[in-house]
C-alpha cells in the first residue's frame, strides 16, 4: 500500500480546494464613493442632455427649426420613431441624472462630517437641478412619473403624474430652495461646475428658473402665474449677463461642447442653419448672424428646413461655436429680460420699466452677449419688424416677444422649440410631405414604456389627450395660429 | 475537510469481497488494420448480466461462472461475435466492421464509456471521421445537420463565432450556448464579441473560444442532449454537453504510427446569397442638382471654360440618372486635381466590374502530422497541426498552430499516469467587420451605394498615388469647394488595407490524472485540469477615414481567461448475481479568472500610420475587468442494471457558487433516468426481424448560480471633470437576494432497431423547464434604473427528436447507408414574474426582438401592415398602412430542422452527401430595409405590370402598385406609388416594421465528400500503409430559400440574438481536396 500517500495527497488537495470561496465584489468598481462625485456627474449629465445635439439623444434644435439637416433628414421630418429618440431623453434624465441625484441626497444625509446648514445647501443645490430635469420632462412630453419615479426595485413600473401639478410643485421647490440659499450657509463649493458654491448666484438662478416656470404657465393659470413670476423677480433674478447659468467645459474629451463633439469630433456634416431662421434674419438684417452662422459665397444660407440639403452650400455653425470650451447656457440674462418683458406685457408687476424697455434691453443683452455692439442693437431696433412698436405686429407681444425670444434662443434648442410653443411665432416651416397638422407639439412617450409600464403608459396617454405628437402640453394653449385651443 | 470524510464514509460503505470462478483474459484486434480495439463489450452468452468491456489496449479481463459456454464481442460498427469459451484462460479474437451495430459503447459523462443501451437519456456519437475530413476552421460548424436537436448559426465572417443550442434557448439572458468538454475537461468557448456587434450595431466577430478544439485531433463527439446526461458537469451542462474525445496512442503496439492529412479547400462566394443590384440607374439621392436632369452636378472643374456633368459624389444612393454610354460623367475617380485623369468624364454605365468582382477566392492549407505509439507499459500520441487560411475578402488571413500530446503510464498494475496538453497558437488578420458599421463593407454595399461605381477602380485606387490620401467614391464635396474628404463610405479597400484589425490567442488546455485502482472494483482517480488562453486584439482608423463615421482611432484589448479545475473521484464496479452496480462519488472545484485590459484613443491620433496608444489626442480611456469566481461542488452517481434489461442511474450534486449570497449560496440537484430494454422479453426476443427495442426515461433538475458581482451595491465611475471624479449610479440595480435558478427535465425516449439493424429509429420527446432565472431585466427608465436583477419567470422548451438510419443496400461491395435527423423545439415564455411580461432582448431601428409571456423566446416586435380580410390596406395612395401599437410580427425559432444523410460505399470509394433543412423562422433584414431604399436593389427598377418603368412618374404610367392589397373600404388597390427618388416606394420611415420580415427557411446541400482508399495490396511494396484522398465540399448548393439578398442562415454573433441580418456578408461554397496517409 505505498501508494495509498498519493491517495492521501490527492484527499489532502481536494480538501484544500473547497476552502474558501472569492469575495464577489468587484475591484474595478467601487463600493463606496463620495456625494460629491454624483453631484458633479449628475450636474454636467442634466445640461449634457439639454445641450446634447446628437440626432440620436435630443432633436430638438431640429423642432425648433434652428438647424436642418443635409442628407438623411428624418428627424426633420419629425420622425422619433426610427431613432428611439424619446427614450433617450427619458435614459439620460431619469437613469442617468435624477437617480444620481437622489442618490447623492442619501449619502449627504448619511455623512456625519457635514454641518446641517452646509447639507440644507447641498440638499437646495440638487433640487434646483432635479427640478431643472422635471421641467424640461414636462415640456418635451405632458405628464410623467414625478412622485412614483426613481424607486428602482420598490417600483419599477412608476405611474405617471399630471403635468401642471408636477409644475406646480417644482415651482414650490425652487421657492424653498432660494430660501436656503438666502441663508449664504455653503453647500457643495469646488465640486459645483455652475457657480462654485456662489449661495448668492444660486439664489438667482433659482429665482430665475422659477420666473421661467411661472411665464410658463401664464395662459393656463395667470393668477398662479403672476404670483410666482412677481414674487421670484422682486426675491431676485440675474441682473447681469454674468450671472447667468453656463457651463464652461473644460475642452477634454468628453467633457466638449455638444457641437464640437458633433461636428469637428465626429466630423458629422448632418446638420446645417435653417432656413426658417435665416431667411428671417436676412430680413431683418439681424446683426447677430455673423455669431451665429458661417457665410456661404459671402451670403447667409439656411438649408431647407425639412428636406434635402448640400452641407457646403448652407451656413453652419462659426467658428467659436465649435470650440471644444463652447459653454453650455441653461438660462441666461437675455432669457429673464424677455421674461420680465412678458410679464410686464401680460400686466404682472416687475418693479419699473415699460414692455419696450424690457423687450429692448433683452435684445440688446442678447447681441451683445454674441459679440456685437450698441451701435449694432440700435440698428436693429430701428428695423419696423424689430421694433416694439413698429412694423404690422405693433405692440403684439406674443409676435413681437415671440420672434425675438426665439432668435436670442438660437444655442438652445429645447427653450427655443417651448418658446415657439407658447407664443405660436415666427411660422415654422413644414417638412416635405408633411403638413401644418404633423408639426410637434409634444415628443410622444417612450416606446418601450408600452413594453415596460404598459398600464400607466396607457393611463397617461389617455389623460394627456393621446400620446400624439399634436397633443400640446397643458400651458400650450393656443393653437398654431394663435387661436385658443 | 468534508471530502475526506466523504472518502472515509466511502470506504466503510464498502467493505465485501468478490467471489471469483474463472478468470479469462485476451486482446481483440480489428480485421481491418490489426489495431487492438478499447472499449469492446464483452459478455457472458445467455448470462448477459456478467460483462466487461476492453481497455485501452484492446485487453479485457472477465471472470465467468464454469457453467458459461461462450462470451459475446460487440462493438460500435463491428460485427458481433460469439465465441466458444472451451475451457481456454487467454482468447485472443479479431472483429470484423460492421454498419450497424448491435452494442453501441457510447462516451459519457465525465469520459466514462457506457454500453448506449443502458442509457436512459438521449445521446449522439458523431466519428471523427466526419469532422476531420472536411475540417471547418471552426469545427463547431461541422456538426450542423448531423445531430437532432442542436441548432448551429454562424455568421459568414472569416473564423466566425458559430452559435450553437441544443434544445432551444432555456435562458432568458443568459448563456444558452452548450458546454465543451475535452476529454472530461471543460473547455472555454465563450466570445469576446461586443454587446454591439452582438446587437448588430457594429465590431468585429472575434469568433468562439471552441475554434480552438482541432478537427484532426478528434476521436469522436458525442452530443449529450439532455440535463440527464449532464447534471455531473454542474450547471452549465444544463445547455447540453459536446463531449470530444481526443485520439490516443495504442498500447503495445511495435514502432511508431504515422499519419499525414493534408487539405486545401477554396472559398468562392455564392451568387445567390449576395445583394442584387438593379443595373439601370447609376448613383443620386434623386434629381436635386444643377443640370437639366437634375440628377448631375455641373461645374467647370479643369477650368477650361465647359462645363463637366459630375455625379453627385456625396449620395449614397442609387436613385440617379438612367444608364446611358453616350452620356459623359465625371466620376469620383476622375475627381483628384493632381492626377492625370482629372475632371475626364467617363460613360455613365453599370459598371463592368461590380460588386461580385469584390470577392476573392479563400484558400486553406490544413496540414497534420500525428505519431502514436506505445509499449506494454505506456502510450503517447503527438500531433501538430498547421491551418493557413486567407479570407474572401483581401487582406484577411488566419494562421493556426496546433500541438497536442497526450501520453499513459502504468507505474504499476494499479497505479496509471495519464496527461493530455494541447498549445494553440492563433494570429489572424483582417476579421471582417460586422453590423451596421464602418468596419462592415457589407454595410456599404449592401445597404448604401452607387451602382455606378467600378470596382477594379476602386481596387486601384483606394490611396492617391501622389501623396497617399483617401480615395473613394463618397466625398463631402467636390475638389473645387473643400479638399477631397471621404464622407460616410470609406473606399471598401481602404477598410481593408487600411482600417484593419489583428488579433491572436494563444492557449493552452490540458490535464493530467492520477488513477489507482484500490480494489478490483473500486478505482480512485485525481486530476486537474487547467484551460488558459490570452488574447489581444487591435483595431484601426486610420487617419483620412470617413469624416462621418468615427474619429481616427486605434483600440488595444488584452484578455487572460483561466479555468482550473480539480477533481477527486472513487469509482466503482460491482456485479450482484444478476444486479450491476457501478458508480462514483466525486469532489471538485473550479475556479474561473477573467482579467482585461483595454484602451482606446480619444480624440482622433496625432501621427498618421502609427497605431499605439500613446498616438491618442486626448487621454486614452481605459477600461479594466477582473472577475474571480468559484464553484465548490460534491457528486455521486449510481447506475444499477437488473439482468441487462432494467437499467436505472441517479445522480446527484451539490454545488457552493461565490457568485450567489452567502446566505443562498449551495444549492443540490439530483437525477434518475431508466432504460428498459422491451426487445429482452422472450415474447419479443423470438421474433427474429426485431434487433432492439428499448423505451428509456429520465427526469432531471439543475440548480445555476449568478453572474459575478451582483449581488452588492457598487458605482459606476466616469471619467474625470479636471481633477473632479465622477461616479453615478450603475444602470443596473444589484441584487443581495438572489436565489440558485432551477432547470427541470423530463424526457421520454424509444429507441427500435429490425432487420438485423439495417433499419432503426430513434425517437425522443422532452420538456425543460427554467425557472426561477437571475437575469437584468430592463425595467421602465423612471424607476431610475435601466435594468435590474431579479430571479424569475419560466421558460419551457419541449420537442421532438427522431433519428432514423437505414441500410437499403447491403452488398459485398456495394452499401448504401441512410441517415435522417429531425428535430422540433416549441419555445415558450411561460412566466416573467409579477408586473412584467415582456423582456428586451435587442431594439434597434423600429424593430425589437423580446422574451414575451405567452410567446416562444425571440418574438419580433414591430408595427404590423393593416389586413383586412386577409389582405394588406394600402391608404388612399397606395401606400402601406401600418399599425399603430406594435406587435409580434415573427419569430426567431423554426418549425423543424432536419438533417439527410446519405453514404454510399462501393469497394474503396465513399460517397456521402448531407442536407440540411429548416423550415420556418423569421429574420429581419436591415439589409434590405436600406438596400431597397437607396434604389440598390433589382426590385426598385425595371419595369412595372403596366410594362413601364417603375421609375417613371405615375402620371406617365410608372409607379409601383402594391399587388394584392385593398383600400380600407376593402376594394382593391389601384393607385400606383411613385418610385423615383429615395423615400417613396420604398419608404422605410413609413413602412410596417413587417415589410422586412422574412422567412428563414432552407434547404441545403451542405456536405459533401467522395473518398477513395487504395486498396492495400498497392502498397504492399512501400512504406505506406494506407492512403485516401478525398473531395470535399460545404454549402454547395442552396437548393431553396425565401430570400434574395442574403442568406437565410445569416447571424451576427454567437448569442442569444438571433434573428436579425444587418450587413451580413454572402456565403462561401468551399471545395477541396484532402489527403490522408498512414505510415
Amino acid at each position: 500500500m505505498k501508494y495509498i500517500k498519493y491517495i492521501l495527497i490527492l484527499v489532502l488537495l481536494a480538501g484544500m480546494f473547497s476552502c474558501e470561496l472569492p469575495d464577489n465584489t468587484n475591484p474595478k468598481e467601487p463600493a463606496i464613493v463620495p456625494e460629491t462625485a454624483l453631484f458633479t456627474n449628475a450636474q454636467i449629465a442634466v445640461i449634457n442632455q439639454i445641450n446634447e445635439m446628437n440626432q440620436n439623444l435630443n432633436i430638438s434644435r431640429l423642432l425648433a427649426q434652428y438647424n436642418a439637416q443635409t442628407t438623411y433628414y428624418g428627424e426633420s421630418q419629425w420622425n422619433f420613431y426610427d431613432r428611439g429618440l424619446p427614450d433617450a431623453m427619458w435614459e439620460e434624465l431619469y437613469r442617468d441624472v435624477l437617480v444620481d441625484f437622489k442618490e447623492a441626497r442619501q449619502l449627504i444625509s448619511e455623512n456625519n462630517a457635514t454641518p446641517q446648514a452646509n447639507k440644507d445647501a447641498q440638499l437646495a443645490q440638487i433640487d434646483v437641478l432635479e427640478v431643472l430635469a422635471y421641467h424640461v420632462l414636462v415640456d418635451v412630453n405632458g405628464d410623467v412619473p414625478y412622485t412614483d419615479a426613481l424607486n428602482g426595485r420598490d417600483n419599477p413600473t412608476p405611474a405617471y403624474d399630471d403635468a401642471a401639478d408636477i409644475y406646480y410643485d417644482l415651482i414650490d421647490r425652487l421657492t424653498a430652495d432660494a430660501a436656503v440659499f438666502a441663508i449664504g450657509e455653503g453647500g457643495f463649493t469646488n465640486v459645483d461646475v455652475l457657480y462654485f458654491g456662489d449661495m448668492d448666484l444660486w439664489f438667482k438662478f433659482a429665482n430665475s428658473l422659477k420666473l421661467r416656470l411661472a411665464m410658463r404657465i401664464a395662459d393656463y393659470d395667470a393668477a398662479s402665474s403672476q404670483s410666482f413670476a412677481e414674487e421670484a423677480i422682486t426675491d431676485g433674478v440675474f441682473a447681469d449677463q454674468s450671472e447667468s447659468a453656463l457651463l464652461y467645459y473644460t475642452g477634454t474629451t468628453p467633457h466638449v461642447n455638444t457641437i464640437f463633439a458633433q461636428m469637428v469630433e465626429a466630423g458629422r456634416r448632418d446638420f446645417v442653419a435653417s432656413n426658417t431662421i435665416v431667411d428671417t434674419m436676412n430680413a431683418i438684417n439681424d446683426p447677430r448672424r455673423p455669431f451665429y452662422f458661417t457665410t456661404v459665397g459671402g451670403i447667409f444660407k439656411g438649408g431647407r428646413y425639412g428636406y434635402r440639403n448640400v452641407y457646403n452650400q448652407c451656413s453652419s455653425f462659426p467658428a467659436r461655436m465649435r470650440d471644444a470650451d463652447y459653454p453650455a447656457t441653461i438660462i441666461d440674462f437675455v432669457e429673464v429680460k424677455f421674461l420680465i418683458a412678458e410679464a410686464a406685457a401680460r400686466g404682472y408687476a416687475v418693479g419699473g420699466g415699460t414692455v419696450e424697455t424690457h423687450y429692448n434691453e433683452a435684445i440688446t443683452e442678447s447681441i451683445l452677449a454674441w459679440g456685437g455692439t450698441n451701435a449694432d442693437a440700435t440698428a436693429y431696433l430701428a428695423e419696423p419688424v424689430v421694433g416694439y412698436n413698429t412694423g404690422t405686429t405693433a405692440g403684439l407681444y406674443k409676435r413681437k416677444i415671440g420672434l425675438q425670444k426665439w432668435l436670442a434662443l438660437y444655442d438652445r434648442g429645447l427653450e427655443g422649440w417651448a418658446s415657439w410653443r407658447i407664443f405660436d411665432s415666427p411660422t415654422m416651416n413644414i417638412a416635405r410631405y408633411k403638413t401644418i397638422d404633423d408639426i410637434p407639439m409634444r415628443m410622444p412617450y417612450p416606446y418601450n414604456e408600452d413594453n415596460l409600464n404598459l398600464e400607466n403608459y396607457t393611463a397617461a396617454s389617455a389623460a394627456i389627450g393621446g400620446d400624439e405628437v399634436s397633443t400640446p402640453i397643458f400651458w400650450d394653449m393656443f393653437d398654431i395660429n394663435g387661436n385658443p385651443r | 475537510m468534508k471530502k475526506l470524510t466523504i472518502f472515509l464514509a466511502f470506504l466503510l460503505f464498502v467493505g465485501f469481497t468478490v467471489q471469483a470462478q474463472m478468470q479469462i483474459s485476451g486482446t481483440v484486434t480489428g480485421a481491418e488494420d490489426g489495431q487492438p480495439i478499447p472499449g469492446v463489450s464483452v459478455v457472458v452468452k445467455d448470462n448477459t448480466t456478467i460483462g466487461t468491456t476492453t481497455d485501452i489496449d484492446g485487453k479485457f479481463s472477465i471472470t465467468v461462472p464454469s457453467s458459461a459456454q461462450a462470451l459475446i464481442f460487440s462493438f460500435v460498427g463491428m460485427k458481433s461475435q460469439e465465441v466458444m469459451i472451451n475451457n481456454r484462460t487467454v482468447i485472443d479474437i479479431v472483429i470484423e466492421a460492421e454498419f450497424l451495430e448491435m452494442d453501441e459503447v457510447v462516451v459519457t459523462a465525465l469520459g466514462i464509456t457506457r454500453d448506449k443501451k443502458a442509457l436512459g437519456y438521449s445521446i449522439q456519437e458523431i466519428s471523427g471521421e466526419e469532422i476531420n475530413t472536411v475540417r471547418e476552421t471552426n469545427f463547431v460548424n461541422s456538426l450542423s445537420g448531423k445531430v437532432s436537436g442542436v441548432s448551429i448559426k454562424s455568421p459568414n465572417t472569416m473564423g466566425g463565432s458559430a452559435n450553437i443550442v441544443i434544445r432551444g434557448n432555456a435562458s432568458l439572458l443568459g448563456n444558452n450556448q452548450a458546454l465543451f468538454v475535452v476529454d472530461g475537461i471543460p473547455v472555454d468557448n465563450s466570445n469576446t464579441n461586443t454587446a454591439d456587434q452582438q446587437a448588430g450595431s457594429g465590431g468585429f466577430d472575434y469568433g468562439n473560444a471552441a475554434s480552438d478544439i482541432n478537427p484532426d485531433d478528434i476521436e469522436s463527439v458525442s452530443v449529450l442532449k439532455g440535463a440527464a446526461a449532464s447534471a455531473l458537469y454542474g450547471s452549465r451542462a444544463s445547455n447540453g454537453v459536446i463531449l470530444i474525445t481526443t485520439k490516443k496512442g495504442k498500447k503495445g503496439k511495435k514502432g511508431i504510427d504515422v499519419t499525414v492529412n493534408s487539405g486545401v479547400v477554396w472559398s468562392v462566394v455564392d451568387q445567390s446569397t449576395m445583394p442584387k443590384y438593379q443595373k439601370e440607374y447609376g448613383g443620386s439621392y434623386g434629381a436635386y442638382y444643377d443640370d437639366p436632369s437634375g440628377y448631375f452636378l455641373v461645374d467647370d472643374l479643369d477650368g477650361d471654360g465647359t462645363d463637366e456633368l459630375i455625379c453627385p459624389i456625396f449620395d449614397d444612393a442609387s436613385w440617379g440618372a438612367k444608364f446611358d454610354k453616350n452620356l459623359m460623367v465625371v466620376q469620383w475617380d476622375a475627381l483628384d486635381p493632381l492626377e492625370d485623369n482629372y475632371a475626364q468624364a467617363t460613360p455613365w454605365v453599370f459598371p463592368e466590374n461590380s460588386l461580385d468582382s469584390y470577392w476573392e477566392t479563400g484558400v486553406k492549407y490544413t496540414n497534420n502530422i500525428s505519431f502514436t505509439g506505445g509499449t506494454e507499459k505506456g502510450t503517447f500520441r503527438l500531433s501538430y497541426t498547421n491551418v493557413d487560411e486567407t479570407g474572401i475578402q483581401v487582406n484577411s488571413s488566419l494562421k493556426r498552430n496546433t500541438i497536442n500530446l497526450s501520453g499513459s503510464y502504468d507505474f504499476t498494475d494499479k497505479l496509471n499516469v495519464e496527461a493530455n496538453a494541447n498549445y494553440i497558437s492563433n494570429e489572424n488578420v483582417g476579421r471582417f467587420g460586422t453590423g451596421y458599421d464602418e468596419y462592415n463593407v457589407m454595410q456599404v454595399f449592401g445597404q448604401w451605394f452607387q451602382t455606378n461605381v467600378d470596382f477594379e477602380k476602386l481596387r486601384n485606387n483606394y490611396k492617391s498615388p501622389i501623396d497617399g490620401t483617401h480615395r473613394t467614391w463618397n466625398y463631402t464635396d467636390l475638389p473645387t469647394v473643400e479638399p477631397l474628404t471621404a464622407y460616410y463610405a470609406n473606399n471598401p479597400y481602404w477598410t481593408r488595407y487600411e482600417n484593419y484589425n489583428n488579433d491572436g490567442r494563444n492557449r493552452f488546455f490540458g490535464y493530467a490524472k492520477l488513477s489507482y485502482k484500490l480494489t478490483d472494483w473500486i478505482n480512485i482517480s485525481g486530476r486537474v485540469a487547467n484551460d488558459y488562453y490570452a488574447e489581444y486584439q487591435e483595431q484601426r482608423i486610420a487617419i483620412g477615414s470617413a469624416v462621418a463615421g468615427d474619429l481616427p482611432d486605434y483600440t488595444r484589448f488584452d484578455r487572460t481567461f483561466n479555468e482550473f479545475n480539480a477533481d477527486l473521484m472513487a469509482l466503482f464496479n460491482k456485479e450482484l448475481g444478476s444486479v450491476s452496480l457501478n458508480g462514483m462519488l466525486g469532489a471538485s472545484t473550479r475556479s474561473n479568472s477573467i482579467r482585461s485590459i483595454q484602451g482606446t484613443t480619444v480624440g482622433g491620433l496625432a501621427l498618421p500610420n502609427y497605431y499605439a496608444l500613446d498616438n491618442s489626442v486626448a487621454p486614452v480611456v481605459i477600461n479594466e475587468t477582473d472577475i474571480e469566481t468559484r464553484i465548490n461542488s460534491f457528486y455521486g452517481s449510481l447506475s444499477t442494471g437488473y439482468k441487462r434489461f432494467v437499467f436505472v442511474d441517479f445522480t446527484a450534486r451539490y454545488d457552493i457558487s461565490s457568485t450567489l449570497p452567502e446566505e443562498n449560496n449551495s444549492y443540490f440537484y439530483p437525477s434518475i433516468s431508466t432504460s428498459i430494454i422491451v426487445s429482452e422479453l422472450p415474447v419479443l426476443k423470438s421474433l427474429s426481424y426485431i434487433s432492439l427495442i428499448k423505451i428509456r426515461a429520465n427526469y432531471a433538475e439543475v440548480g445555476a448560480d449568478a453572474p459575478a458581482y451582483n449581488t452588492k451595491n457598487a458605482y459606476f465611475v466616469g471619467r474625470p471633470w479636471g481633477s473632479l471624479g465622477l461616479s453615478s449610479v450603475k444602470s443596473t440595480l444589484y441584487n443581495p437576494d438572489l436565489l440558485p435558478e432551477r432547470t427541470k427535465s423530463v424526457e421520454f425516449g424509444l429507441e427500435a432497431n429490425f432487420f438485423n439493424n439495417r433499419l432503426g429509429f430513434d425517437f425522443s420527446y422532452y420538456k425543460n423547464n427554467t425557472f426561477d432565472q437571475i437575469m437584468p431585466i430592463e425595467v421602465s427608465r423612471p424607476s431610475g434604473f435601466g435594468a435590474m436583477y431579479i430571479n424569475a419567470g419560466e421558460i419551457e422548451n419541449k420537442g421532438f427528436e427522431v433519428a432514423l438510419k437505414g441500410t437499403p443496400v447491403s452488398k459485398k461491395d456495394f452499401t448504401w447507408n441512410i441517415g435522417v435527423n429531425w428535430f422540433k423545439n416549441e419555445n415558450m415564455v411561460v412566466d416573467l414574474g409579477d408586473d412584467i411580461d415582456n423582456i428586451l432582448l435587442f431594439s434597434a431601428w423600429d424593430v425589437s426582438v423580446n422574451a414575451r409571456e405567452g410567446e416562444p423566446y425571440g418574438a419580433i416586435v414591430g408595427t404590423d401592415f393593416v389586413y383586412l380580410n386577409g389582405k394588406k390596406v394600402v391608404d388612399a395612395d397606395g401606400f402601406y398602412l401600418r399599425t399603430d401599437e406594435e406587435k409580434v410580427i415573427g419569430n426567431v425559432n423554426p418549425d423543424w430542422n432536419a438533417g439527410i444523410s446519405n453514404t454510399f460505399t462501393y469497394k474503396g470509394f465513399v460517397l456521402s452527401a448531407l442536407i440540411d433543412i429548416q423550415q420556418g423562422g423569421d429574420i429581419y433584414s436591415i439589409n434590405t430595409k436600406y438596400g431597397q431604399a437607396t434604389g440598390l436593389y433589382e426590385e426598385t427598377a425595371g419595369l412595372n405590370d403596366k410594362g413601364n418603368p417603375k421609375r417613371d412618374p405615375v402620371a406617365d404610367g410608372g409607379g409601383v402598385l402594391f399587388e394584392g392589397t385593398v383600400y380600407e373600404d376593402g376594394t382593391p388597390n389601384t393607385s400606383y406609388v411613385e418610385a423615383y427618388e429615395w423615400g417613396l416606394a420604398w419608404d422605410y420611415d413609413a413602412s410596417p416594421t413587417a415589410r422586412y420580415i422574412y422567412d428563414a427557411s432552407y434547404v441545403k446541400l451542405r456536405e459533401v465528400t467522395l473518398g477513395y482508399t487504395l486498396p492495400k495490396k498497392w502498397l504492399d511494396k512501400t512504406f505506406i500503409s494506407n492512403v485516401t484522398l478525398s473531395f470535399v465540399g460545404r454549402n454547395l448548393w442552396i437548393i431553396s430559400k425565401n430570400v434574395d439578398h442574403f442568406d437565410p442562415e445569416a447571424s451576427l454573433s454567437s448569442g442569444n440574438l438571433q434573428g436579425i441580418e444587418s450587413g451580413s456578408y454572402p456565403t462561401a461554397r468551399t471545395f477541396g481536396f484532402n489527403l490522408k496517409l498512414g505510415f
